[in-house]
């Protein structure tokens, strides 16, 4: 049985981070959940949201929508559009993308909700997990 | 003949052009390679979700998404990426060509609706009787992701929505940096690629899905399209710098060779100005001998 996770977490911008740890919690889309080493295999959709690495030194990242993938040998694979490291984000730049996003987002009104508004739906919780990342320690 | 004064003035605009071509195929070198360290970084992520897409189509079935459903229609929405900036050799020229034989050759009898990125595009369709629904500026590399993402919503709502029955991607792709092939790829609808090697793929029976295996194709089949019209345009932008870099490489050697030619032209004149002026004064000392 895998005594450790090898974590990798990969973005078209490129892989973020590649580490060996004890655990990792993960904004599941049907809540958020925790592996730990000998976790069955599992795929799993993401939501924007928070992960953490590692149970004792915890690195916390922010994380839009994607998924995660662990195999049976324990390697985890967390695929996002983008993740960046909780002490690494510019929070008033986040807090400036929020307010702008979600005051469009309430502009909307009844029109329908194609491409765009999906868009302007993604951009509120992205801009919503980076916040997270960088404050609730 | 120009006079000596006109030659000199020329040569001296033709070097500044010169030092103009130069320092932008410098500048063109520089960028290119931040492009293509950005397509190198894309890979990873993009085999591993390509891998999870085509692996998940085989346990749920090639109909389990709406995104690969084949149908007959006659609409199609071609994604057209272009740079903003000319001076790049044929670059966005071949695009525009290659746009055109698409539509005119091959989608015959189709009702083409296009989505433009980058303004050589906007310029050259816009101008023309062509369906333009939405134009964007070419992506930088900071901005690729964000224009992908945006383009990417958009022929998934039209696809959905029965606006486009199918979606192509015309763009340029990086080869070298003194070759760009014009690429046309089939976005929608999505044909996962076959599992590479083994006949099960990994994703077996013992894996547990969170949602349901079609929920997740739900998710991940969107992104698919998104980095494959991100990866379109990564390539597109190191092709334009490529492209520029071998034109403004050629510009700079053209410009020496002028050089050369009417430098030879200057002296050629100098010298027959102090020739002619030399037979003057023999001829006048002769004149006042007599």
């Amino acid at each position: 049985m895998a005594t450790s996770l090898d974590v990798n977490v990969v973005t078209p911008k490129g892989v973020i981070a590649h580490e060996d740890s004890d655990a990792l919690t993960a904004p599941g889309e049907e809540g958020e959940f925790e592996l730990l080493p000998g976790h069955t295999p599992l795929l799993a959709a993401l939501k924007p949201g928070v992960l953490t690495i590692g149970e004792k030194t915890k690195a916390r990242y922010a994380v839009s929508s994607g998924y995660l993938r662990i195999d049976p040998k324990g390697a985890i694979e967390v695929l996002v559009e983008q993740a960046v490291l909780g002490s690494d984000v510019d929070v008033d730049a986040a807090k400036a993308d929020l307010k702008s996003s979600e005051a469009e987002l309430a502009k909307w009104g009844d029109k329908p909700t194609d491409g765009d508004w999906k868009i302007l739906v993604n951009k509120v919780a992205w801009a919503q997990a980076r916040l997270d990342a960088a404050t609730n320690r | 003949m120009p006079s000596l004064k006109a030659i000199r003035k020329r040569i001296g605009s033709v070097k500044n052009t010169r030092k103009i071509t130069r320092a932008m195929k410098l500048v063109a070198a520089a960028k290119l390679r931040r492009a293509q360290d950005a397509i190198i970084a894309a890979r990873p992520y993009a085999s591993a979700l390509a891998t999870v897409v085509s692996e998940l189509a085989e346990v749920a079935g090639a109909d389990a998404h709406p995104l690969f459903e084949q149908r007959e229609g006659k609409r199609v929405t071609v994604v057209v990426y272009t740079s903003d900036r000319g001076l790049a050799g044929a670059f966005n020229t071949n695009i525009i060509k290659r746009t055109e034989a698409l539509v005119r050759e091959e989608l015959v009898g189709c009702e083409v609706s296009l989505r433009l990125i980058g303004k050589k595009a906007n310029q050259y369709f816009s101008r023309r009787n062509y369906q333009i629904v939405s134009f964007d500026g070419a992506p930088i590399g900071a901005t690729a992701l964000q224009v992908a993402g945006d383009a990417s919503h958009r022929v998934i709502d039209d696809f959905t929505s029965g606006k486009a029955d199918r979606v192509f991607v015309v763009y340029n792709e990086f080869k070298s940096a003194i070759t760009q092939a014009t690429v046309v790829k089939q976005v929608l609808p999505v044909v996962p690629e076959k599992v590479k090697g083994a006949d099960k793929p990994a994703l077996g029976q013992d894996y547990d899905y969170e949602p349901s295996k079609e929920e997740l194709l739900t998710r991940l089949v969107p992104l698919y399209v998104q980095i494959g019209l991100y990866r379109a345009a990564l390539e597109s932008i190191a092709g334009e710098f490529g492209a520029r870099m071998s034109a403004m490489e050629s510009a700079t050697k053209n410009a020496g060779e002028m050089i050369n030619k009417l430098t030879l032209q200057y002296n050629r004149a100098r010298q027959a100005a102090i020739t002619k002026e030399l037979l003057e004064i023999i001829g006048g000392a002769e004149a006042l001998k007599g």
